[in-house]
């Protein structure tokens, strides 16, 4: 029983499934590597949660195919795929105690006696929950009762570990106390994870790779790297940390924006020539300079006008609010020691940039206000 | 008025009635009541009633059962077996009318818990149906069905099922019939109202964990409606204990209820004193039943159905 091994393979193909017309999710493709923790991130109403449904086999596919290891999953009924599925509001069974909880994947395997102790306090000791066995579920606390989830969806190893905004009701310190918690436990038995968030912080934190989900579709995949510094899209951009963007005209290989051409790397396909496009730029990659001191800027780079709005004070660094000529807001970030001096609100600045550190995406939001 | 009322309970609040107010405040602000001030005020009208209603004529009763013309009344149950008999009857109509309608409800609750909402309105609505007529007519009804010459009974001798009229009636399955229809919402609702509180995360959490549908109805499902199941059972069974109308009508007199001898002892034989007598036994019997279902469930929740 546990050399068994929870680094399951899962490939999504082509995925759809709607709601009697109403869209759930629409062409999800997706593949999951053994030991992978792959987080799907995105609003609320996304179809993560159906997404999740799917592969666990409490909803049906329209079309499209999900394999476990190469095995197709459509047609094998929840209770024989072999998946742990840890829910939101944790779904521990209220009348049995914590370790009577962890107890039941392994009672419906006929798994009994010593086994079935000796396993059972193995998975309680893996969540730091030894003592805690006798317990009811109104008896433990938010974290705890997550936990005991936990223990009870990866004690009988299954191939793969679910999660649906497992921590979505704890409050903020001990929800980054459990990311940890997770994320070492996950590690430790290798195991294959989708986790689902909502929570774009969760998702950076505790992921190898990250699913941005909208409307239905996976908006990018990539690791929190790719997504933050390459985001394909402005909604990814706008989603996955802060952003700075700049709406323009694409052609020749550069933005129109305002008086100035910005170059920039396109990041997947690049705009069409003479479409709407916007640059995406992040807070930490932007200088300020005073407008008397634009000769300091680093050949190459791309430069803007703007007005100085405001400063504001972060502790770790300072966040300089600029406009520009069209009302455009920029944001820089930079360390506490950059003198304010010559940069109170009110003075003429030019801010630049690398244009490697900056990224071009087709601006849809544009063409579809423009086709209405 | 109401500023009265406040500053009158706020002074007369107890420890408990605080430390409960701010724990539930803390812990779980939707379940609020609004209990704890002027609205206390508003339950002596009942209080009033009650007393007025009902205990005064209880502590008649029980007086007249010793007094009128002494305790021998009680002995009654022992010298005539009639009597002895009908507590048996008593309690065997009551257990089965309990166990037919625990059956019937159990699938029409789970029907109504999986329905849409608007299938699960009418099937309320058709639950509670009988309610907006009288039980007179609504017994009545019954015999037209199960009389010998009633629809039943024509139906399958026209069939030719049958040669001879089955006995539907004036015996304990016309009792139980009847009985079990008109006790049925109150076993539904405590049934339906303890599914309705059951996360729907639980059962697909079972079937994750590799239960099948069966398995995990019989582990998780069933045993989460245990309240519901016990309070249900448990109103109507005390129920069915005083039931008159339906045993009168639909069964029969040589097998009668211990409500039907009160009748009888009081309208035939005006006897006070024994009609007294078996209406203390026959209330002692509720009682007993209540006490012992108490120790299953708490009392709150036979009336809420649990929590
Ligand atoms: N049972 C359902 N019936 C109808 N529509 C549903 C149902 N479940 C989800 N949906 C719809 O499908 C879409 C995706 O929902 P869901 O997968 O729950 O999103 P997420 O988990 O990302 O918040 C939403 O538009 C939602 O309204
Ligand atoms: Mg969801």
């Amino acid at each position: 029983m546990t050399e068994k091994t929870l680094g399951g393979e899962l490939s999504l193909t082509d995925v759809r499934r709607s709601y009697g017309g109403q869209r759930g999710v629409d062409s999800v493709s997706l593949d999951v590597r053994s030991g992978e923790f792959l987080t799907m991130l995105g609003p609320s109403g996304s179809g993560k949660t159906t997404t999740l449904n799917l592969i666990a086999g409490f909803l049906d596919t329209d079309s499209g195919s999900i394999t476990l290891d190469g095995r197709e999953l459509a047609g094998i009924p929840a209770h024989r795929r072999e998946l742990g599925v840890v829910f939101q509001q944790y779904a521990l069974f209220p009348h049995m105690t914590a370790a009577q909880n962890i107890a039941y994947p392994l009672r419906v395997r006929g798994v009994k006696g010593a086994e079935q102790r000796r396993l059972v306090a193995e998975a309680l000791d893996l969540v730091h929950l030894a003592e805690y066995g006798d317990r009811t579920p109104a008896q433990l606390s938010g974290g705890q009762q997550q936990r005991v989830a936990l223990a009870r969806a990866i004690v009988f190893r299954p191939r793969l570990l679910l999660m649906d905004e497992p921590l979505g009701a704890l409050d903020k310190k001990l929800r980054e106390a459990m990311q940890i918690e997770i994320t070492r436990i996950c590690r430790e038995l290798g195991a294959t994870v989708i986790y689902v968030t909502h929570d774009q912080e969760e998702a950076l934190a505790m992921s190898d790779r990250i699913a941005i989900y909208n409307a239905g579709r996976i908006e990018q995949l990539g690791t929190a790297e790719e997504l933050y510094e390459r985001p394909a899209s402005l909604f990814v951009a706008d989603f996955v940390g802060e952003s700075t963007v700049l709406h323009g005209t694409y052609s020749a290989g550069a933005l129109a924006f305002g008086g100035a051409r910005l170059t920039a790397a396109a990041a997947g396909t690049a705009p069409a020539d003479g479409t709407a496009a916007a640059l995406v730029l992040r807070p930490e990659n932007v200088a300020v300079y005073p407008a008397s001191a634009e000769g300091d800027v680093p050949e190459g780079h791309n430069r803007v006008r703007a007005t100085v709005e405001e400063w504001i004070y972060l502790g770790v660094a300072k966040k300089c609010l600029l406009a520009c000529s069209d009302g455009t807001v920029v944001t820089a970030r930079t360390a506490t020691t950059v003198d304010e001096g010559p940069l109170g609100p009110g003075a003429e600045a030019v801010v630049a940039w690398d244009p490697e550190k900056s990224v071009v995406v087709p601006d849809h939001r544009e063409t579809a206000a423009a086709n209405q | 008025m109401a500023e009265l009322g406040e500053v009158d309970m706020s002074g007369a609040t107890n420890a408990t009635n605080a430390t409960a107010t701010t724990t539930g405040a803390a812990a779980a602000p939707a379940r609020r009541r609004p209990g704890g001030t002027g609205w206390n005020l508003l339950v002596w009208p009942a209080l009033v009633f009650l007393a007025v209603l009902f205990l005064l004529p209880f502590f008649q009763t029980a007086l007249r059962s010793v007094t009128d013309p002494g305790p021998a009344n009680y002995a009654i149950f022992w010298t005539d077996p009639v009597y002895a008999r009908s507590l048996v009857t008593t309690f065997l109509t009551a257990l089965v009318v309990t166990v037919s309608a625990l059956l019937i409800a159990y699938p029409y609750a789970y029907l109504m818990y999986r329905s849409t909402p608007v299938m699960a309105g009418v099937l309320t609505l058709l639950v509670i149906l009988p309610f907006f007529t009288s039980l007179l007519v609504r017994t009545y009804a019954w015999t037209v069905w199960l009389q010998q010459t009633g629809v039943i009974n024509s139906a399958l001798l026209d069939l030719g099922v049958i040669d001879a009229p089955l006995p539907l009636m004036r015996n304990l399955l016309g009792v139980a019939i009847g009985m079990t229809h008109s006790l049925l919402p109150f076993m539904v609702f405590p049934i339906y109202a303890s599914m309705r509180r059951i996360s729907p995360a639980l059962v697909p959490a079972a079937r994750s964990l590799g239960a099948t549908g069966a398995f995990a109805f019989r582990t998780v499902f069933l045993p989460l409606t245990a309240p519901g199941v016990i309070s249900g059972s448990l109103i109507v069974f005390v129920m069915s204990l005083g039931y008159y109308v339906t045993p009168a009508l639909l069964g029969s007199p040589n097998n009668a209820m211990l409500s039907e001898l009160i009748v009888n002892q009081v309208e035939q034989q005006v006897e006070f004193g024994i009609g007294s007598a078996i209406g203390i036994v026959l209330l002692a019997l509720t009682l007993v039943f209540l006490f012992l279902g108490t120790r299953v469930v708490r009392f709150k929740d036979i009336v809420t159905g649990g929590r």
